[in-house]
C-alpha cells in the first residue's frame, strides 16, 4: 500500500513539474536597470522625459516675449476687475 | 500498481510542456535579436537593461505562447466535437479510415485527459499574465486576450461534456422498477 502511494505521489510530482515548467519559464526574464536610474516604470520614464524639457530663456524670440507680456497684463487686469466686483458685492 | 489516470496525464502533458517552453525561449531570443534589443543570458535567464524593451518582449512572448495554446486547444476541441468515438458520424469514420488516420478517433478518456492538460496550461497562463499585468510587466491587453481565450475554450468544453453526459444517459439500460408483476408471480 505504502509503495503504491509513493509511486503515485512520484507520478503526481512529475505531472505537476511538467505543467509548471512552461509557466515557470515565464519568470526567466528579468529587468536589471542601471543603479543611477531613478525611473520606476515606463510611465514614470515618460513623465521624467517630458518634465526635463526646459526652454532656454536667452533664446526666446522677441515676438513670443511680447505675446507673453500681453497675456500677463490681461491676466492681471481681469484679476483686478474681479476683485473690485467682489468688494462691491461685499460692501454695499 | 500505478494510477492509469496519472500515467495518461503525464503522457499527454509532455508534448504541450515542451512546445510551450520552446516557444517562450525561442520567441524571446528571436524577437530580441531581430529588434536589436540589448539583453544578456545568464544562470537566472534573460536579463534586459531597458524597461520598455523588457515589457515589449515579455508581452509579445506571452502572446506567442497564447497563440500556441489556442492552436492546441482548437486541436483538442475539434477532436472532441468531430472525432469523438461516442458521436462520430459514420461518413467521417469512413473518410478517416480511407485517409489511413483512424488514430484521430479517440475515446472520452483520451480526449478529456488531453483537454484537462491544455486547459490547466490556459488557466496557469491566465493567472501568471494577470499578476504580470497588475505589476505592469506586460501590456494589460495581453491579459485580456488570455482571459477571453480561456473563457471561450472552457465554455466549448463544457458544452461538449454536457453533450457527452446526455449521450451516456441515453445508452444506459433502463430497468422497470415496478415489482408488482414479480410479486404477483410469487403468489
Amino acid at each position: 500500500m505504502i509503495k503504491k502511494i509513493l509511486l503515485n505521489s512520484t507520478l503526481l510530482i512529475i505531472l505537476l513539474g511538467l505543467i509548471g515548467a512552461p509557466i515557470g519559464s515565464m519568470a526567466l526574464m528579468k529587468l536589471s536597470e542601471p543603479e543611477n536610474s531613478v525611473v520606476l516604470s515606463v510611465q514614470d520614464k515618460r513623465e521624467v522625459e517630458e518634465n526635463n524639457y526646459l526652454p532656454d530663456e536667452e533664446n526666446i524670440p522677441e515676438e513670443i516675449e511680447e505675446v507673453i507680456r500681453k497675456l500677463e497684463e490681461e491676466y492681471y487686469q481681469t484679476i483686478e476687475s474681479t476683485q473690485e466686483e467682489e468688494l462691491d458685492i461685499l460692501l454695499p | 500498481m500505478t494510477s492509469k489516470l496519472l500515467t495518461k496525464l503525464i503522457d499527454k502533458a509532455i508534448v504541450p510542456a515542451v512546445l510551450l517552453l520552446t516557444t517562450r525561449i525561442v520567441s524571446v531570443v528571436l524577437m530580441s535579436s531581430y529588434l536589436n534589443f540589448d539583453f544578456s543570458i545568464g544562470l537566472s535567464g534573460f536579463t534586459f537593461q531597458n524597461s520598455i524593451e523588457y515589457i515589449f518582449i515579455n508581452s509579445y512572448s506571452t502572446l506567442v505562447m497564447t497563440v500556441v495554446l489556442v492552436v492546441g486547444l482548437i486541436y483538442v476541441l475539434i477532436k472532441s466535437y468531430a472525432f469523438h468515438d461516442s458521436h462520430i458520424k459514420p461518413g467521417v469514420t469512413a473518410k478517416l479510415f480511407e485517409l489511413k488516420i483512424p488514430n484521430l478517433i479517440q475515446s472520452s478518456f483520451d480526449i478529456y485527459s488531453q483537454a484537462a492538460i491544455w486547459i490547466s496550461y490556459a488557466y496557469l497562463l491566465l493567472i501568471v499574465s494577470g499578476i504580470m499585468a497588475y505589476n505592469k510587466l506586460i501590456y494589460s491587453w495581453v491579459f485580456y486576450l488570455v482571459l477571453g481565450m480561456t473563457v471561450v475554450t472552457t465554455v466549448f468544453f463544457i458544452f461538449d461534456i454536457e453533450n457527452e453526459i446526455k449521450l451516456s444517459k441515453q445508452k444506459e439500460s433502463e430497468y422497470d422498477e415496478d415489482t408488482l408483476f414479480l410479486e404477483m408471480e410469487d403468489k
